[in-house]
């Protein structure tokens, strides 16, 4: 058996040297040349220029006309962008506004009322600085008391800004909170005050004439505005109040403040009739609202 | 960034939330709240009396109660107001009154105070005078009587059982 072995020894070795040579030929080769390995097959319409989507600018078709055909497709992709993020002009818009809602909740048995004018400055369809400039009255003889409150018509005033959630889509439709800082100056009386001391068995009445006080309070409301024909919408809010600082007479304390409501509330309601100035040439138009993504 | 709006319209209601309202107390009149002591401590007066001087019909406030407290009205339509307080004390052989004097001088104002209180008066307080027969001494704690539970007297009662 080793006889065996030793006599093919030769051809052996032979047989292995020459399989390793032809392995590590086959090995350098596919080292060389690895791409040839994995080449994507070329799809017939790569070459193609694709037509540009439907709304596509002029300038950027034009582009693709004249056969600059890479422009064109940088061009096309930014006025995409564009028109998922329309981002519009600092001056969109400005609102005037009439807010006619307690005049008519007073139609309806309300004892005062405060009505103002108000103009609202659209930026970028999403910051609105606003003024209100208004006048309030009261006069109440509430069922159960002993007074008439008279507060004479006074005038009011507010400024503060919203801010429109919706400031993605068009001027039309807005999702607004709002912050107001108010202030008031006014004057009233209390007449007819039924004084009875049962103790003592006092029995008269007597009035407080010629008051006059201040108020100084913040308002944050959340609201709606819509839309409801050509360039008039409707847009109304609610709001949480609370007076910062007030006038405190030694005779008494006022019970109505325009522009507030009564001292002791903290919610009132805003409805405006509004009327909608365009700033921008295609503010309000229907070409300038923005696409969906 | 982002949450800036959030924050601040949160610290703004809780900022507007805090503003105080005023209340209303009891039946909507200024009424001074005497407070009664004896030897420095807050205590009821057991037999104790009160009545206006003056008031029609005789009318009393409290008549032989045990009271820590008593509010005194005023009268609107003049400048001073007296009460008169007295304690029933027995002794070893009897049961004597101990009669006081106690008067207000004043300036009643007219007030408006809300909606919900109404007019009503308030006064202007300017000096009180007593007898000392079973009242030791009189505090006057606040010169202004408006519609509040705030103590406006402070009556140091003698102890008669010593």
């Amino acid at each position: 058996m080793r006889r065996l072995i030793d006599s093919t020894r030769p051809s052996f070795y032979r047989t292995i040297i020459v399989m390793t040579m032809v392995f590590t030929v086959a090995l350098g080769s596919m080292a060389q040349e690895p791409d040839k390995r994995h080449v994507t097959p070329v799809k017939p319409e790569t070459n193609q220029v694709k037509p540009p989507p439907k709304g596509t600018d002029e300038k950027i078709i034009q582009q693709y006309i004249s056969g600059d055909s890479a422009k064109a497709v940088e061009e096309a992709r930014k006025d995409s962008l564009r028109r998922v993020y329309y981002r519009y002009p600092r001056l969109t818009d400005l609102t005037i506004g009439l807010n006619l809602a307690e005049p008519l909740f007073m139609a309806f048995g309300q004892s005062y009322a405060s009505a103002d004018i108000n103009a609202t400055l659209n930026m970028w369809n999403r910051i609105q600085p606003t003024v209100e400039l208004g006048l309030g009255w009261a006069k109440a003889t509430p069922d159960d008391m002993n007074f008439t409150y008279k507060g004479k018509p006074s005038p009011y005033f507010k400024v503060g800004a919203n801010y429109n959630f919706m400031f993605k889509n068009t001027p039309d439709y807005q999702a607004l909170i709002g912050l107001r800082l108010g202030y008031s100056t006014f004057g009233y009386d209390v007449t007819d005050a039924h004084y009875v001391n049962s103790y003592w068995q006092e029995d008269f009445t007597f009035d407080i004439t010629g008051q006059r006080s201040h108020a100084l309070w913040g308002e944050v409301g959340a609201g709606l505005k819509v839309k409801l024909w050509g360039p008039v919408a409707m847009a109304w809010m609610i709001r949480y109040h609370g007076i910062f600082n007030y006038g405190k007479n030694t005779q008494s304390r006022p019970w109505f403040i325009p522009g507030y409501g009564p001292r002791n509330s903290s919610l009132s309601l805003s409805l405006n009739i509004c009327y909608t100035l365009p700033l921008h040439r295609t503010a309000t138009s229907s070409d300038n609202k923005p696409a969906q993504p | 960034m982002r949450r800036l709006p959030h924050i601040v319209v949160l610290a703004l209601v809780l900022t507007l939330a805090a503003c105080s309202n005023d209340s209303c107390y009891d039946n909507g009149s200024s009424l001074p709240l005497a407070t009664f002591y004896i030897n420095g401590t807050h205590q009821s007066i057991p037999g104790l009396s009160i009545m206006g001087i003056g008031v029609p019909g005789d009318s009393l406030l409290a008549n032989n109660q045990s009271l820590d407290e008593a509010y005194l009205p005023l009268r609107a339509s003049t400048s001073s107001t007296s009460y008169t307080l007295w304690r029933m004390f027995t002794t070893a052989t009897d049961t004597v009154a101990v009669r006081d004097t106690i008067t207000l001088n004043y300036e009643a104002v007219p007030f408006f105070h809300s909606a919900e209180c109404g007019a009503m008066y308030n006064f202007y307080i300017k000096s009180v005078r007593h007898t000392s027969h079973g009242i030791d001494s009189v505090v006057l704690l606040t010169t202004l009587v408006t519609n509040s539970r705030t103590p406006a007297l402070r009556i140091h009662f003698t102890d008669l059982q010593q």
